[in-house]
This record gives structure tokens, sequence and C-alpha cells, in this order.
């Protein structure tokens, strides 16, 4: 039985927040994921020990074997290449990236189908699913269960493949990547430009907001939309997502890891997410550290502000469509590597996210771009703009007359996809447009 | 716009390059040096993560067949690793394709009864640099003997034995890789020529193998520098450029560049035909003189030896007088002092682009800029080319790139792909995409107007 | 043949410098060169260390005398084996093998892929033979790579544990498995050797020594040796028999030249459709 106080107890597997058209699960065009750890597989014939989780179940355990046995083997390649701190295959069918985590004594290993990817019109570009599949679950999972993988002991690996198969089976069916990878892959965050699921202030390491973010946003809040759609609820009510909240391990300034109890707090549409520090690991229990008072408090300090807040926020959104940059007839976005801050046509689109309601932000009434320019977009920015460089400037043009713009001013990067026009036969009207849109939509937060 | 093409339209296809305009922005690496043959599997290892490129070929059964720079005895436990990686994605019917790590590239192919293997920092377009590896080895064995020799041998047959003395071959195919870039494999690059004096060698070159009416007599080629000079055929028959490279291999054997001497070797072309032979009559008719040029007739025929003997010398000698020695002196100068496209020939804003790659998609045959200022230094030329191998594997890779233009503090690159034609160009950092076009646009016509000097135009047939 | 294998017995000259070396040019010889009036065009004869040098027949012996890759041909590639040990797991394969080889390419590809690589030069005479040894995991899961790991041997060894009667009775599994997977040209004479290991634990001895070679007799004479773990020295002796019949085996190899049989037959389709079909 799940216990209420396991950190899990939040997920709910019958929970799967509506897909919109820019993401696609992950699980649509996966074929296998696992987690091993091969020191438990060295003994002949216990081969197959080394795997701790693997997905699908279905996989004879043979297979499993063989998978994972060529997964651990792809590091002794050490012969003629040294690193290992992640390797990709690709074969005819599928691609792979396999990842060493906890000291390399772990390795995480993805697969997806590039068949079902070109059905599902995703543009596999291999550096994006290594971000979203392996790096972000290694470190989401590092935020929630570092001290399980810490834990983990020769003897009791039953107990860690529970927690293991309690997380991934609930993580993996709502892990979602966005058909521009390039947006999984700068790994940014949407502030509050548009709202919703946008953050508007936070105070944790700039390592964890992405991960964390992401976590709050497509596993953690969709959970709450139901209970939310009751029209019995008093509707300004704020309300604790779990009574007891589990642990955390965030880095502090140093990229040391910190125990924390994470309290996840919602009134209306706004949630806050705050961290209660432990004092000391060993002799504190988790309910001595949050206690019922203490969220007590912390409701009664913060419901009515929070309710405010939100109203507001709902007024800005319902009154100001004037204000908010008017739908454009491109693509675009919009990353600062600094602040992480991320906006972009595609995500705005979605609705995915708090209030469950499917009422378009449409940003963008430009057509979804080919998957072939997407990628483009991808080969163009890894290839051709320098990530070491603070300036840079790339146009391309594909056979269908769509332009991709990349700028790249001050670090900043600015990715525009125009749809074929009649207005932007050459390069030199294409960089007039540029200008244009520049001065028009992105002056404010871009070239100042 | 319509946009003429220089280069001709012609569908005639040859070879690829490695030449001369390519020594210049060739960058020889240093190869470690091979030491002594006892030295140990690290030390082995070690010299061979040197090589831009290490190429490994083997049986599906693991045995070792080739690395480059030797040494594979050393190196057999790799070999089978190789092998076993290649085999167990099979097993799931699937195939091995790349792994990558975070500064490699290796690339697999398999091709019963071969595997081959390449590992390089440079990983564009490993797969058909693995293709033509495989194809130098077809060129000395056939398809055909090549896939029965384990049935009538047994599998642990040492291939080796059947390759002996052409693993040079393999190994400067290999090492040809780093001078160049990749889309040139499956390109030609002529020799630049007068018109005239082109026009005067193909034509004596077609007349005197029409007029020995030696029937399967198929082409004639005369190579210098890795470039083609001028090349005839019988009838309709063509060359595919990467057969065109493999007898440009050939014949850049060093063993095989003896003064006054022909030699008379079987070669497989396998675009032509995989399962049979041609012969090659290769000739250095100059090499006395200075003058490396050589000429190369391909017949089906093994005793057309001294059929073709006798059209060299006609060749040689057809024509006595003021124009043979008019032609003999400028040949001459082409050949020792190949004069490139100078991009200065193009006028004004022609400082601002520092190198060009021009492609022609129907002829197959490709132009390359001669290196000038600022590209001098090693580094200045490496990070050039870098930039140009890039942009050839974003064409070939994007099919359906047009267009790209890309500004950075270092320097500007300009890409233009049409149906015809691709061209990349590596610009100074402060040129705008105005100008770019305007030189582009003047560069085209240049190369328009002197293409029949920097592209064979027409290839005559006998 | 002979003739050949005294060529490859030449000491080498190291004054020159190797082929590899970027400074390397081959010896200039006058070869290949085919002049004067017409020959019976049938009489073209091959170099032996070249196939590329195709020749008079009546010059080929006086090029081979000075063809520069005479002396890189034979001498220069050191023969080499293929060796599968095979063996229920237990038995110890392992640690003979630690000892006996010069370097183990690393030893977790057992549990990964089914089989560890491991390298031993052997010297015959003058000649060095490099033993490319499969060290397989005795274990059905790998059993799928069967074909990959066995076919191409050389030779087989089969390994029990002398104090193990159960890992003697595998033998014959283990033999005819190969058998089938590698499927040999010649099954009745492909050379297996065993090795009864662990004749150190003389008083746990469960499988005698006649009884082991009664049982190398009744599979075509396969050389029996007793080997332990503290005794590498037979396991040297097995390996050196090994590589001694390979080399005579190759010796009675005739004919290691290219065929050119086929000659391009023409067609009239093959015209210009040949070139514009390829659009690389």
């Amino acid at each position: 039985m799940l216990s209420v106080a396991n950190p899990l107890y939040f997920f709910t597997s019958s929970v799967e927040a509506p897909t919109p058209l820019s993401r696609l699960r992950i699980a649509d065009v996966m074929d296998f994921f696992f987690v091993v750890h091969p020191d438990s597989g060295r003994k002949e014939g216990d081969e197959h020990k080394r795997i701790m989780y693997f997905n699908p179940k279905v996989e004879a355990l043979d297979k499993q074997t063989e998978i994972t046995g060529f997964a651990e083997a792809l590091q002794f390649l050490r012969e003629i290449e040294e690193e290992f701190d992640f390797r990709t295959v690709s074969t005819q069918k599928s691609d792979h990236v396999y990842i060493q985590v906890e000291k390399q004594k772990f390795i995480l290993g993805i697969s997806l189908s590039k068949q079902m990817a070109f059905h599902s019109n995703y543009p596999l570009y291999l550096p994006a699913v290594k971000k979203t599949s392996s790096v972000i679950p290694t470190r989401l999972f590092r935020l929630f269960f570092s001290a399980i993988f810490g834990s983990f002991r020769e003897n009791d690996e039953e107990k860690f493949k529970e927690r293991l198969e309690l997380f991934f089976s609930r993580f993996l069916p709502l892990l979602k990547v966005q058909r521009l990878p390039i947006l999984d892959q700068l790994g940014g965050v949407e502030f509050f430009y548009h709202f919703p699921g946008k953050l508007l202030y936070y105070s944790i390491s700039k390592q964890d907001l992405p991960v964390l973010f992401r976590y709050l946003t497509q596993n953690l809040l969709p959970t709450a939309i139901a209970p939310e759609l009751e029209p019995t609820r008093a509707a300004n009510k704020g309300r604790f997502f779990y009574r007891n909240p589990d642990d955390v391990e965030l880095d502090d300034e140093e990229e040391l890891l910190e125990r924390y109890q994470m309290i996840v707090y919602r009134c209306l549409n706004a949630t806050v997410c705050m961290f209660v520090r432990f004092p000391d690991v060993e002799t504190s229990s988790k309910e001595q550290i949050v206690s019922r008072r203490m969220l007590r408090n912390i409701d009664a300090y913060l419901e009515t502000d929070l309710s405010n807040l939100a109203s507001r926020i709902g007024d800005e959104i319902g009154g100001e469509n004037d204000l908010r940059p008017e739908a454009t007839d491109f693509h675009y976005v919009y990353f600062n590597p600094a602040s992480l801050s991320m906006t972009s046509s595609f995500s705005s689109t979605s609705s995915e996210g708090l209030d469950g309601t499917t009422a378009s932000v449409g940003v963008a009434k430009a057509p979804p771009p080919p998957v072939d320019v997407n990628r483009l977009v991808c080969e163009t920015l890894s290839g051709f703009v320098s990530e070491s460089e603070e300036f840079g400037e790339c146009f391309a043009k594909s056979e269908t007359d769509w332009w991709v713009v990349i700028k790249k001013v001050n670090s900043r990067l600015l990715v525009l996809l125009l749809p074929p026009s009649s207005y932007q036969q050459s390069l030199a009207d294409v960089q007039s447009r540029t200008q244009v849109i520049v001065k028009s939509h992105f002056k404010a937060i871009f070239f100042n | 716009m319509e946009i003429e093409a220089p280069g001709g339209s012609e569908s005639f296809t040859e070879d690829d390059i490695q030449n001369l305009s390519l020594q210049q922005i060739d960058l020889p690496e240093q190869d470690a040096e091979t030491a002594s043959i006892m030295e140990s599997d690290e030390t082995v290892l070690d010299r061979l993560a040197c090589l831009p490129y290490q190429a490994f070929v083997l049986s599906e059964y693991g045995r070792p067949i080739f690395v480059n720079s030797g040494n594979e005895e050393q190196l057999c436990s790799l070999f089978a690793v190789i092998g076993i990686f290649v085999s167990r994605v099979k097993l799931w019917g699937d195939e091995l394709m790349t792994i990558t790590s975070k500064d490699r590239q290796i690339q697999f192919l398999h091709r019963t009864p071969l595997i081959l293997c390449i590992v390089s920092k440079y990983g564009e377009k490993l797969d058909e640099q693995l293709e033509v590896l495989f194809e130098q080895i077809v060129s000395t064995l056939s398809r055909a003997q090549l896939e029965s020799v384990y049935r009538k041998k047994g599998d642990n047959y040492d291939l080796r034995r059947l390759l002996r003395g052409t693993d040079r071959l393999i190994e400067s195919s290999v090492s040809s890789w780093r001078g160049t870039l990749s889309s040139i494999h499956s390109a030609i690059s002529v020799l630049p020529m007068n018109p005239g004096d082109r026009e005067f060698l193909s034509a004596t070159m077609s007349g005197c193998l029409g007029a020995a009416k030696l029937d399967g007599a198929l082409f004639g080629v005369m190579v210098a520098h890795r470039q083609i000079a001028s090349y005839v055929r019988f009838k309709n028959y063509v060359m595919h450029p990467r057969d065109m490279n493999i007898v440009i291999n050939l014949v850049s054997d060093k063993s095989l560049q003896v003064a006054e001497a022909q030699t008379w070797t079987p070669i497989c072309l396998p675009h032509f035909n995989d399962t049979g032979f041609f012969y090659a009559y290769i000739a250095y008719p100059w090499e006395a003189k200075g003058i490396p040029a050589c000429l190369v007739l391909l017949s089906v025929k093994r005793d057309h030896f001294d059929g073709l003997n006798e059209v060299k010398k006609r060749i040689l000698f057809k024509k006595i007088g003021s124009e043979r020695e008019i032609f003999f002196g400028n040949f001459s100068t082409a050949v020792v002092k190949p004069n490139l496209f100078a991009i200065s020939q193009i006028g004004s804003n022609s400082e601002s682009l520092w190198s060009f790659v021009y492609r022609n998609h129907l002829s197959k045959q490709v132009c390359i800029s001669a290196s000038k200022i600022p590209l001098i230094s090693r580094e200045e030329r490496w990070d050039s080319r870098s930039d140009l191998r890039k942009a050839d594997a974003l064409v070939s890779k994007e099919g359906h790139l047009r267009t790209l233009f890309v500004r950075n503090t270092k320097n500007s690159l300009l890409i233009w792909v049409t149906d015809k034609f691709s061209l990349q160009c590596v610009f100074g950092p402060f040129v705008s995409a105005i100008v770019a076009f305007t030189v582009v646009d003047k560069l085209l016509k240049s190369l328009k107007s002197h293409e029949q000097r920097y592209f064979i135009i027409h290839t005559p047939s006998f | 043949m002979e003739n050949r294998r005294n060529q490859e017995q030449k000491p080498r000259n190291n004054a020159r410098l190797p082929r590899e070396h970027p400074n390397y040019s081959p010896p200039r010889v006058e070869y290949t060169v085919i002049n004067g009036p017409k020959e019976n065009p049938e009489k073209l004869g091959m170099c032996r260390f070249n196939p590329l040098h195709f020749l008079k027949a009546a010059d080929v012996r006086k090029h081979e005398e000075t063809c520069p890759d005479k002396e890189m041909s034979g001498a220069r590639k050191k023969a080499l084996l293929k060796v599968i040990i095979l063996g229920d797991s237990g038995v110890g394969k392992t640690s003979l093998m630690n000892q006996y080889v010069n370097r183990r390419f690393s030893n977790q590809y057992k549990a990964t892929i089914g089989a560890d690589f491991l390298t031993r030069d052997v010297q015959i005479d003058d000649r060095t033979v490099t033993l490319q040894i499969w060290d397989t995991a005795g274990q059905e899961r790998f059993q799928s790579l069967g074909v990959a790991f066995y076919r191409g041997a050389d030779c087989c060894v089969l390994a029990f544990d002398v104090t193990n009667a159960g890992s003697f009775k595998s033998l014959d599994s283990w033999r005819d498995e190969f058998l089938i997977q590698a499927s040999p040209r010649d099954p009745d004479h492909f050379p297996f050797v065993l090795l009864g290991n662990k004749v150190d634990l003389e008083s746990n001895r469960a499988v005698s020594a006649k009884r082991a070679q009664n049982w190398c007799q009744t599979k075509g004479n396969i050389p029996y040796y007793e080997v332990s773990a503290k005794e590498a020295v037979n396991v040297e002796a097995a390996f050196v028999a090994i590589a001694r019949d390979a080399l005579a085996r190759e010796t009675q190899e005739s004919n290691d030249f290219p065929e050119f049989p086929d000659q391009i037959r023409l067609n009239p389709n093959q015209q210009s459709s040949q070139g514009s079909s390829c659009n690389c």
C-alpha cells in the first residue's frame, strides 16, 4: 500500500493532462527505458541482477539483460575513446541515449523509435532527447530521491527497485517533449509574460529551477485540476497539496546538496512552492519539522494575499488582451541563459497546466512549422551559433520557403520561424523583416 | 531570377578529388610515425588516437583485416568487440549505425562478409566514407569474389592474404579524407587548363582510342595531382565519380609511378559493375621530365595491353610539329604550376570573400578557390575548412536547406543551394548579406565565363 | 608455395623506413614493363606480392625478385588465429587465461556481451602467431550470439574441471554446440583441444586422466592437457601446439591470389543510365 507519507503519493496514474500540439508524450515514441546498477550483475549467471528498473515490463528478461549489457559494454569503448558521461547510439530503427549517474554507479538508458517519432512528427534530435529523457529525470530524481540512491545497499535491492518502480511508472507517462526540440534543450523556464503555467518569482538555485518548475507544471499541478473543477469547493480557499511534504535536496550556493522539505500551497490558480530546511538529518523525522501548526500558520498567512494575487493575475489575463503581444504571424523562442527566462509562441499556445481549460492564449496564428524546419532550427543552432560566443546571427531558408532566424545578442537568444510569404524572397527581405519584428515585439526584453 | 549554373549541364560523371587546389586548404596532420613492429597495443592505440580518422575492417566473425597504420594483430580484441557490437544489434533485427560520445563519433557499416568501422572527431558524413572504404576493397577483389571467398576458403580465412599489397591503397584512400571535403567523394575536380589545350588533348585521346577500334576499351583519363585534365569515353558509357576516385587513388600509388614504365592491372569499378574487372593501362609518359601526369586507359579485355600501349604511343606522338609543341608547353605549365581559381579575379568587393567551394549537381564537378589572405596560417585554413565541412554536412543532411547565412565574430558563412548547384562561401565577419550576395553573383558570372578553364563542359566520346 | 615461405622468413631489413612512415617510398624498380612484339595475350601472370602487379607470365618471376611489396607482404603480417574457449562456468577458464595472456582487453565484457577478448603472441620458429582468444560466458543467456562467437574460429579449446564430473559430462554438448553454430568446412577434422583444469586439487579429482584421454580418442584424437592455474606450463604447450597446427594448415592453402574470371559483359543498357542514376 502506498502510504500518504510516501513522497510518491501525489502521483496519480490516472491523470493525463491533455497534450497540446506542440508537445508529445515521450511514452508515445519510446522503445524502452531502464536503470541498471552494473556492479550487481558482475557474477556469471547473475547478469540480469543489474537491472533495477526496466520499462516496458513485458520485455523478456533475457532481452532486458541483452539490452542493458550492450549499454554497459559501451562504456568500455574507452579503449578508443576515453570519456563516458554519456553515449548515444543510433541504429536503423532507433536512437538511444545512455548516461552514467551517481558517480558512474548507475546507468540510465532510453531508446526512442525512429518510426514512431516519424509518425508523431517529432524530429529526433539526440542532444535534446538526452536532456529531456535522461538529464531531467535524473536531476528530478535526485531532487527527491538522492537519499534513495545514496542509501542503495547491495543487500536491499528489492526496496530500491520498488521505489524506482513507483517513481518511473508514474513519471514516464507524464514526461513530454517539445516538437521543437531546442525548447527542451535550452531548458528555460517561462516567466510571467503570459499566463498560465508561468513563473513569477524564485529564490532557489538556477540549476534546480528548470527541473523543479517542469516537475510542478507537468507532474504535480495536473493532479490538482480535478478537485478544482468540483463546484462545491470554496473557490478561494487555499490548500496544501499534501499533508506530509517530503524532503527534497536542493543545491546551495556551493552546489552542495542540502535537504529540505517541500510544501506546495495553492489558492485559486496561484501556487507557492516552499522549502523548509532540515536542521539535522539524523535526529528529526519529517513530521516534526513541518508541523500541522506550521502549515496552519502558513495557510493563515498566505490565503488572503495569495487569493488576492491570483485574482489580480486573473484580471490582468482577462482584461489585458490588448496589452499582450497580438497574435503573431510567426513563431518565436526567446531565451536568456542568465535568468533562464524563456518564452515562446509554442508553449503559450498550450493550455496544459493549471486551470485545465482549453482557452488558448493563442499567441501565434502562424501555421505549425514542418518537422524538418524544426530540425533545421536545432542543427543550425548547435552547428553554427557558438555557445561560448555572446553574439551571432544566422538565417536559413528551407525548400518550403520557411525561414529560420537566430539572433544572439549578449548571450540572449531569439529564434524566429517565419512561414512562407511573398514579402520575404531574399535574405535582405528577411533581414529587414527581422528588424521590424525585434523592434515591435522584443525591443524591451532583447536589445537593450 | 534564372541562375546559370557554371560547370556544364552534361550529366557526366566522374571522380573525386583531392587535388591540388585541395592541397592548398589541405593541412597534412602529423601522423604519428610507425615505430617498431613489436610495439605494445597501448602504443598502437595511442598512435591511432592521433589520426583524424581511424578505420577498421574486419570479417563478420571478428577477424581483423585492416586498420590504418597497421598492426591489426595488436588490436585483435578491439576488432572482436566491434564485431560483437554489430552482431548484437543485428540479432535484435536492427542495424548498428553510430555511437557518439562527447567528442567522438564511431560509425559502423555491415556489408556481408565485412564489417567496417571508423572513429573520428569529425563526425560529418562518416557513413559515406565507409561506403568509399568498402568500394576501395571491392575494387581489388570485386563484390562477387568478396562474397564467395569465405564460402570457398572457410570462415576462418585470413582475407589479408588476398589483399596483400593493396592495403597501401586502402591506407591512402583513408588518409585522403582528411585533406578533403566530404562531398568531394562523389564529385570530380578538374585541372584548370586553357580551353584550347584541353580540347586538343581530349580530341587526341578520343581520336586515337577510336582509331584503334579495340572492342571493350571504354575510357581514357589524364590525371594530374588527383585532378582530371581530360576524360574521354566510348559511346555513352560513363564512369561514376566514385569509380573515378578509385582509379585516381590507384594511379596515385607511388609504386606505379615509374618513368617509362607501363602498368597493366585489373581493377573492379563497383558502380560500373561490381562483379567483373576492368584492366587499367597506366603510364606516366612525362615522369622523366618532371611532369606528374598520368594516362589511364581502361578496357574490359585482359588482352588489350599491347593495343592500348600502341594507343598511348599514338596519343603522345600523333601530331608532330608546332601544335604539339605548343600544347606540351602549356600542358606542362598547367600541371607543374596549376592556376587555381583566384577570388581576386571577380573584381570589386572580392576581398570580403575568403574562400569557396562550388559544386555543379549535374556534371558532378567541383571548383575550389585558391587560398588567399587572410586564410594563410595553418589554423586559419583549418578553421575555414572546418566551417566548410560543417556546411557541407548540413547541406547533405538537411536536403531541404536552400540558403544559410551565418555571421559570427570570426567570419561569415554563406550557403546557397539550388537544384543545379550548391555554393559554400566563407566571408569576413563584417560582410552584410547584400554585399555577400552581390559578390556571389559576380563569382557565379566569373565562373560561368571561365567555365571551360575550370570544368569539363563536354566529354568527347569515340 | 615453398618458395614463398622461404622469402617470408628472410630477416627484415630494419634500416629502411617502415612503409607507414610518411617519408617511406618503395624502391624504384623497373617492372611491369610489357613492351615489344606482341606476346600471346593469354600468358599473363600476377605478382605474388601484390595483385595490382599484373604482367607477362615470363616476367613474373623476375619482377617478384625486386617487387617492393615482397618483404612487406607475408612476413609483415603475423599469422592470426581465432581461438574459442568453451566449458561450463566455474571450470576456471578465466583464471587460466588471466595467467596466460599478454593483456586482458577488459574483464567486463563477459557479463555484458557474453565474451572476453584476450591476446597472446606465440613464437613458432621465427614466425609470430597472434592468438585472438574468445573466452565465452558459460551461460545460455548469450547463446544467441553463438554464431558470431564461434564462426571463423581456427581452433576450439574445451575446458573442464577435473574435480567436477558434471563439467566433464557437458563436454559433448559444448562440442556439438560449437560444431553446429560454427559449421566449419570439415567438422570431422576441426582442431579441438581439451584442457582438464585444477589438477592441483588432486585429492578431489573426479575425472581421471585416462577417462579424459579416452573421450579425446573417440572424438578423433583431440590433444589433452592437464593444467592448473598455478601451473601455466601446459597451457603454453597447448597453445603452441594449436598455433603450430594452424600454421601447417595455412601452408597447405595453395592459392591466395584473387581470381579475375569474370569479364565484364557490356550491355547497351549500361550506357549513360549508369552515371545519371546516381545523384551522389
